[in-house]
């Protein structure tokens, strides 16, 4: 239960226009305050639950959001924000871009959006909650 | 015997008050920010989530070095409430502290390792500070025992109010509130990530929250000793004083460790060592 | 209580058989034999403190030289000691070197030729409590680390094969001085004092310029200088003693009081330099270039305690006056400033060596206030600084050893590279400034003792000692940090602690298991020792009280076991192991970093050492000119002040 009052999350660009990423940081703002769900963006992914991710996925960081997946503690769970990190976007068919975030880690979410709305945003981390709740009551009747 | 009762009071009831206190924090900024803020009880579900999480770690000295520094910083203020020497005190609360730089040096990021560097400079800057504190304390009240301070009914702040100031200042050091968060801070994001704890997930972040609790009533209950005369006068003092610290964390950006250091010693050696002074100046015991 | 003739008996042991064994070694062929005697002296030395401090140590025994021409035999000893010196001096041409040893010599000729005969003493040899205390010191310590040195000897000869190996030399020094070291603390006889104290001098010379490099011969040459200046204010105070009350021995000055507060200013000059107390550091952090054993035994257990010895001696004499107030502010202000500046070094022997240096600046202001609080805190703080700042060396010459190096910033990994040796050097670190070992304890008791002198001047040496207290953590938490850094992980199979011997294990074990002895027994030793003798020349309690001692051994017993017991039930428990944090990118064990491009850069790590604000240059001036100054008025009010 309390894994879903306090979601922390880990922001990263993979190569977004940094449309998506602003539209992330104003979540925190206060128009729409989301830590009011007890939100925190840490920039370190062993204090972090949520694995945001921006933009698609080319040969250079698609290592580094491994190693970014990897240092989180479980249960953790991945939102792929805006269209870039959903499937490419319109980049899809680019020379150096490797398609979504799914390319490299298993995403539980998906928020669409060119850019994604800070309401879609919020919206996708509450259903990222209840992924996360179920994982570690998965995890738990495994123990 | 009596004195085991405010040890074990402290030990049971500080993480609940000190959690409540940094719910009481996380709402007062935000507010100050023209924001909501989260529910009051959020750091509470914050390090129960932080129990629940998997362990990752970096080596195998972390994780003990971590519940170490949780251990000996409840004893620090299990002393200090039990009416243990004060300067002992003080000298357990760094071998506390001692323990998360310890952590932080084990893992080779390097930001680990310079936020354990600045978490040492942070020590070095309010150590002098808090000593002298202590010595002007031991000088007007006779004694280093907070039960009896508390009991004797000395008005400390009137004769040590340039000592009250240095703690104040230094005590942002203390509480990890701008300007001074050098090594580790609760804000969003730091210039070397999350510091002194960046290596720390899991069980290990969650003692150091707890452990911050514990400190945050100890260095309250130190504040509090200035005004133990008055028990509603205290408590108003330790309120007022945790305000101006939120206060000044969200108005002012965070200095250099130069400046840091540097403004810390001189008003150290001017307040509190004048203050200190003065006492016999003006025919203390 | 067995009689007084079995303490006479250990004492005449302990002055002559580290002696024998020393002239012993200096004739013996072979390096088996060497081995044998070193050890067996060692034990038999051991032996003869502990039966000493069995016998004798809870009373005060005072002993007539019964020996026909011993005041002979004196004689010719010095003036032996006194043409090695010159011959050395004139040697190396050092013209400062002769005109002191010329000085000393002709001071002390006329001493034995016009002064003494005329006060013979009737008790030349005594033992208290105090002196027991500084026995057990000797006896213990000093035969460990000539063990200790049989393993380190042979690793230094291994690596440095172009140095003439006068192996034989060097160990017969290091029981000679034992031998002169024991005679300072028995001896009532200040003339016999004296020589005692020009010998550990030599023996301080000889050691220091052992390896006879360029640095090495300065360097001895520096120590000598400054200590032949404190002997010769030594055989001033001899003189005057001699001249002005006919006396010429330690328990009658001190029943003087006040009226002996010239000699013993003398005295206290003659601590000061052999303490290495500003201005006359230098030579302590010159010394740091002999061999370890050397460090460890003389500049950090047992001769530089020989001066913090007599200040504390001259304690009730000096309590309470502007020498005594001088003394402390001199001490305290060597405590300030080697603690600052130590920040900004990244040599390990010379942050050990200011350590040192700092840590005997407590105790001589501890003596120089006098109070019974303080005396007792020194008594303490001579034992606890002893066996930490001993092992300590012991474990750097170990990894100096291996990895040949002074620099701390190769420190790091060393719980991966030598993880057995890393928890001996964890022990003695955290001996050093870690409550509730006992030199963090005594600097504790130390401050309450300077609050409570009713003057000012109490609260600016607790000032003092607050701004060394901060420095104090900084710098030993850099080296406890690199120390227990992992880098790389994989190094563990490099098994470099195969390679140390049996001799070295020995000596740093037993000092790691001493120091929290001494820790877990200080009730014991404070009733056995240093309350009695507290008792004695001053006729109150002292202590730190039950309350007090029972906090010390719980949080003791926490600090050894808490850790212990986190570490074993982690490791068994479930974690997985991930990267450091690098913002992502891959890091392999040997610090390199995928970086931008393709590029792989290594990660260095290195401490701050805060240059900008406690760099030597600056600190060590102004605080040597202070110093200076104190000393001058120190000598000034001697011969001034009336009581």
């Amino acid at each position: 239960m309390s894994l879903k009052k306090s979601p922390w999350l880990l922001h990263y660009d993979g190569s977004s226009c940094n449309g998506c990423d602003i539209e992330v940081l104003a979540c925190l703002t206060p128009v729409y305050d989301a830590e009011r769900f007890g939100v925190i963006n840490t920039g370190n992914p062993r204090h972090a639950d949520l694995l945001l991710l921006t933009g698609s996925i080319n040969h250079q960081n698609e290592e580094v959001v491994r190693n970014l997946y990897a240092q989180m503690p479980e249960p953790k769970v991945v939102l792929a924000v805006g269209i870039c990190a959903t499937s490419g976007g319109v980049f899809a068919d680019c020379y150096n871009v490797k398609g979504g975030a799914d390319k490299v880690v298993p995403v539980d979410v998906y928020i669409p959006g060119c850019a994604a709305r800070p309401e879609a945003i919020i919206d996708g981390i509450v259903r990222a909650l209840g992924v996360l709740e179920q994982k570690r009551a998965a995890a738990e009747k495994k123990v | 015997m009596e004195s085991l009762i405010p040890a074990l009071t402290y030990l049971l009831l500080a993480p609940l008050a000190g959690g409540l206190l940094a719910g009481v924090d996380r709402i007062v900024s935000a507010r100050m920010q023209r924001r909501v803020g989260p529910p009051l009880l959020q750091p509470f579900y914050d390090v129960a989530k932080l129990f629940s999480k998997g362990d990752v770690e970096v080596n195998g000295l972390q994780y003990p070095l971590a519940l170490c520094h949780l251990v000996f910083m409840a004893l620090a203020g299990a002393l200090f409430f039990a009416g243990g020497d004060l300067l002992l005190v003080i000298f357990v609360f760094t071998v506390a502290a001692l323990f998360l730089v310890a952590a932080a040096f084990s893992s080779a990021s390097p930001y680990s390792f310079v936020g354990a560097e600045r978490e040492l400079i942070i020590i070095l800057a309010a150590e002098p500070a808090l000593l002298i504190a202590a010595a002007a304390i031991y000088k007007v009240a006779g004694s280093l025992s907070f039960l009896a301070v508390a009991a004797s009914g000395t008005a400390l702040i009137t004769r040590l109010p340039g000592v009250f100031l240095c703690l104040v200042y230094v005590l942002t050091m203390k509480l990890r509130k701008s300007p001074f968060d050098l090594s580790y801070s609760h804000h969003a994001h730091q210039e070397i990530v999350k510091g002194i704890t960046t290596d720390l997930g899991g069980r290990s972040l969650a003692f150091i929250e707890l452990t911050h609790w514990y400190e945050n009533i100890f260095l309250m209950g130190l504040v509090y000793l200035f005004f133990a005369f008055s028990l509603p006068l205290g408590l108003a003092a330790v309120a007022l004083t945790y305000f101006l610290e939120v206060l000044a964390d969200n108005t002012n950006a965070r200095v250099r460790w130069q400046l840091a250091l540097s403004s810390t010693w001189g008003i150290t050696l001017l307040l509190a060592g004048g203050n200190l002074l003065a006492l016999y100046a003006l025919g203390a015991k | 209580m067995l009689t007084d003739t079995t303490v006479a008996h250990l004492l005449t042991f302990l002055l002559c058989v580290p002696l024998s064994v020393a002239l012993a070694l200096l004739v013996a062929p072979g390096v088996r034999l060497r081995n044998l005697l070193v050890r067996a002296g060692a034990a038999a030395t051991g032996a003869g403190a502990l039966a000493l401090a069995a016998a004798g140590g809870a009373g005060v025994h005072y002993f007539r030289a019964e020996v026909h021409g011993l005041e002979t035999l004196f004689f010719a000893a010095g003036l032996a000691l006194a043409g090695v010196m010159l011959g050395y001096a004139i040697k190396y041409k050092r013209p400062l070197a002769v005109a002191l040893v010329l000085a000393q010599a002709a001071l002390t000729l006329y001493f034995d030729l016009a002064c003494a005969p005329a006060v013979p003493a009737e008790r030349a040899f005594y033992s208290d409590m105090f002196s027991v205390l500084m026995a057990l010191v000797i006896g213990i310590l000093g035969p460990l680390i000539c063990v200790y040195a049989l393993g380190y000897m042979r690793d230094f000869h291994r690596h440095y094969p172009r140095l003439p190996d006068r192996r034989n030399f060097f160990f017969f020094l290091l029981f000679a001085f034992l031998s002169a070291m024991f005679g300072i603390v028995f001896s009532n006889d200040l003339g016999h004092m004296l020589f005692f104290w020009e010998a550990t001098t030599l023996c301080s010379f000889l050691l220091i310029g052992h390896t006879r490099t360029k640095e090495a011969v300065s360097n001895a040459f520096r120590a000598l200088v400054m200590n032949l200046s404190g002997g010769i204010a030594f055989s001033l105070a001899l003189i005057y003693l001699a001249r002005q009350f006919g006396i010429v021995e330690l328990d009658k000055m001190l029943a003087l009081r006040g009226a002996a507060l010239l000699p013993a200013a003398l005295l206290c000059y003659a601590a000061i330099t052999k303490a290495a107390q500003l201005p006359f550091s230098s030579w302590l952090l010159g010394a740091m270039v002999a061999p370890t054993p050397t460090s460890a035994l003389l500049h950090s257990s047992t001769m530089v305690k020989a001066g913090v010895f007599l200040v504390l001696k001259m304690a009730p004499v000096i309590a309470g006056t502007a020498v005594g107030n001088a003394v402390a502010l001199i001490g305290a202000g060597t405590f300030l400033a080697a603690s600052l500046v130590n920040i900004a070094e990244p040599n390990v022997k010379k942050v050990l060596a200011y350590s040192t240096v700092a840590n005997l600046g407590l105790i001589v202001a501890c003596g120089g206030i006098g109070s019974p609080a303080a005396v007792w805190i020194g008594l303490v703080l001579v034992v606890f600084h002893a066996v930490s700042k001993s092992l300590l060396f012991l474990v750097v010459g170990t990894v100096e050893n291996r990895f040949y190096t002074k620099d701390m910033e190769n420190y790091d990994n060393l719980i991966v590279k030598m993880p057995v040796t890393a928890l001996l050097f964890v022990c003695g670190i955290a001996g050093m400034f870690v409550a509730p070992f006992g030199v963090v304890v005594s600097k504790w008791a130390a401050m309450k003792a300077f609050l409570d002198i009713p003057s000012a001047f109490g609260g600016v040496l607790m000032i003092m000692l607050a701004y060394g207290s901060g420095a104090t953590v900084f710098y030993w938490s850099k080296l406890l940090g690199k120390i227990l850094s992992m880098r790389d992980q994989a190094d563990v199979e490099k098994k470099r602690e195969a390679t140390i011997g049996n001799d070295e294990w020995v000596a740093e074990w037993s000092h790691a298991l001493l120091s929290l002895a001494v820790c877990a027994g200080l009730p014991l030793l404070s009733a056995w020792l240093a309350e009695p003798y507290i008792m004695l020349n001053y006729g109150v309690p002292s202590g730190l009280g039950a309350f007090n001692y029972g906090v010390m051994i719980f949080l003791l017993l926490m600090l050894l076991a808490l850790p212990a017991l986190a570490y074993l039930s982690h490791r068994r428990g479930e974690y997985r192991l991930a990267d450091t944090y690098v913002c992502g990118r891959q890091m392999d064990s040997h610090l390199l970093v995928g970086g931008a491009m393709g590029a792989w850069r290594e990660i260095t790590l290195k401490n701050y050492y805060l240059d900008g604000f406690f760099s030597a240059g600056a600190i060590l001036r102004y605080a040597d000119i202070l110093c200076g100054i104190a000393i001058l008025f120190m000598l000034a009010a001697g011969v001034l002040w009336k009581a």
